[in-house]
């Protein structure tokens, strides 16, 4: 037997016995099985993906859950996220614009449900919003769900319980805050607050009654170790979503020297997170036009059921045609997945 | 004085309709253009400084507080 024969038939073990944990016991795996897994040579990739794929139609259904997004406050974030371009500690940072007019978030708005999208998330950089920033976000919940009926989802950093309890009594239909990397990795990414202060207002945004959109950043040079890491800390916050990001390194950054992770790598993640996470809205998030390029597609067959359509907060997407077309040509139908699940 | 939009357009690729002084992904005036497909404009095409850039689901619009430029997508 060959050493490349006894690989294959290693890794067929190991998806033989993932599947049966994920769908014949339908119990979660746990951080052995997930590096084993994670450690198939690439040529099983696909085979990884069908597997996610089987995963996430037996869990979640075929229908894709689409959803703009918008930058209502962008630049002169006082944190130091190296990853993110609105930070106002480098030193060519983005110039800072005040939060929208409530006119100009509505428009937005308007633009994602033209797409027949079903989900707008609010985005504010700051590390945590003041009262007048909560009071402003209350008043435009209700009126961007009466005027284009989607549901609204808001990020504003880090929060008191006061304001979770207040945002799930205003509307707020699911809050984001993302871990972005694991525990054991997040000192090299951010200073200016920790790793536990993001994982407890997760928490509380359970807590109150929202639901918890949760999201992770690959390729900021965290290991293979770290990822799983990050998702068993994922599996114990248990979020309704977790968008999936892939570092665009951004001029000025201090991750802009990095390149972006390879498209077979991103695929076997997308994959991994959803064989962890089965029953979670898994969204395509930034980074993926750069980083998978024509091999989009791929990844709505290794896991994703949901994505971001139209332009991220501070860069472009593709255009919100050629991925409703994908989504036509995969035969996945659109749909909100609150409630689904 | 204010540019209306028309004034200046660039595209969402990065062309613009008229020559641009500076690179908008850059702002330099050596560069021939390095701004990606997935990059709104960042320096002003007439003087390279940092645009004040909003994004919105469908595209973007960008102002030069130096020379009171608006740019934004068609």
């Amino acid at each position: 037997m060959t050493t490349s024969t006894k690989t294959a038939l290693t890794a067929r073990e190991l998806l033989r016995a993932a599947e049966n944990a994920l769908l014949d016991e339908r119990r979660d795996l746990d951080a052995a099985e997930l590096t084993a897994l994670s450690t198939l040579p690439d040529d099983q990739i696909p085979a990884l993906g069908a597997l996610a794929h089987q995963v996430r139609l037996d869990r979640c259904g075929p229908a894709v859950e689409v959803e703009g997004i918008l930058s209502a406050k962008t630049g002169g974030c006082p944190e130091d996220c190296h990853f993110c371009s609105q930070s106002s500690q480098f030193d060519e940072s983005m110039p800072a614009t005040p939060f929208l007019d409530t006119a100009e978030v509505v428009a937005a708005a308007r633009e994602t449900a033209e797409t027949g999208a079903t989900e707008f998330c609010i985005v504010l950089a700051i590390r945590g919003p003041d009262g007048r920033t909560v009071d402003r976000i209350l008043e435009l919940v209700p009126l961007i769900r009466s005027e284009t009926g989607l549901n609204v989802a808001v990020s504003a950093g880090i929060l008191s319980e006061d304001q979770s309890e207040r945002f799930a009594a205003g509307g707020v239909h699911r809050y984001n805050h993302n871990l972005e990397t694991a525990e054991s990795f997040f000192p090299n990414i951010a200073t200016t607050h920790t790793w536990a202060e993001r994982y407890n207002t997760c928490k509380m945004v359970k807590q109150s009654g929202m639901e918890l959109c949760c999201g992770a950043l690959l390729g900021m040079g965290e290991t293979v170790h770290q990822r799983i890491e990050l998702l068993t800390q994922l599996q114990s916050l248990a979020p309704t979503e977790v968008p999936l990001n892939f570092l665009n390194p951004r001029p000025g950054t201090p991750l802009q020297i990095r390149k972006p992770i390879k498209p077979l790598e991103a695929l076997r993640w997308i994959a991994l997170f959803r064989l962890a996470l089965p029953e979670v809205i898994l969204r395509y998030a930034g980074g993926r036009e750069i980083t998978l390029g024509e091999l989009q597609a791929m990844g709505m067959t290794a896991g994703v059921n949901a994505l971001i359509i139209g332009n991220y907060l501070t860069t472009l997407g593709r255009s919100p045609e050629e991925d409703l077309q994908m989504l036509e040509d995969l035969k996945m139908p659109v749909g909100a997945l609150t409630g689904v699940l | 004085m204010s540019s209306s939009p028309e004034d200046v357009r660039v595209s969402q690729q990065g062309a613009t309709d008229h020559a641009e002084a500076f690179c908008t992904g850059c702002g330099t005036a050596e560069c021939g253009g390095c701004r990606s497909d997935y990059d709104a404009p960042r320096h002003c095409p007439r003087c390279g400084h940092l645009l004040r850039t909003k994004v919105h689901p469908a595209g973007w619009a960008a102002e030069c507080r130096r020379c009171d430029l608006e740019i934004r997508s068609p």
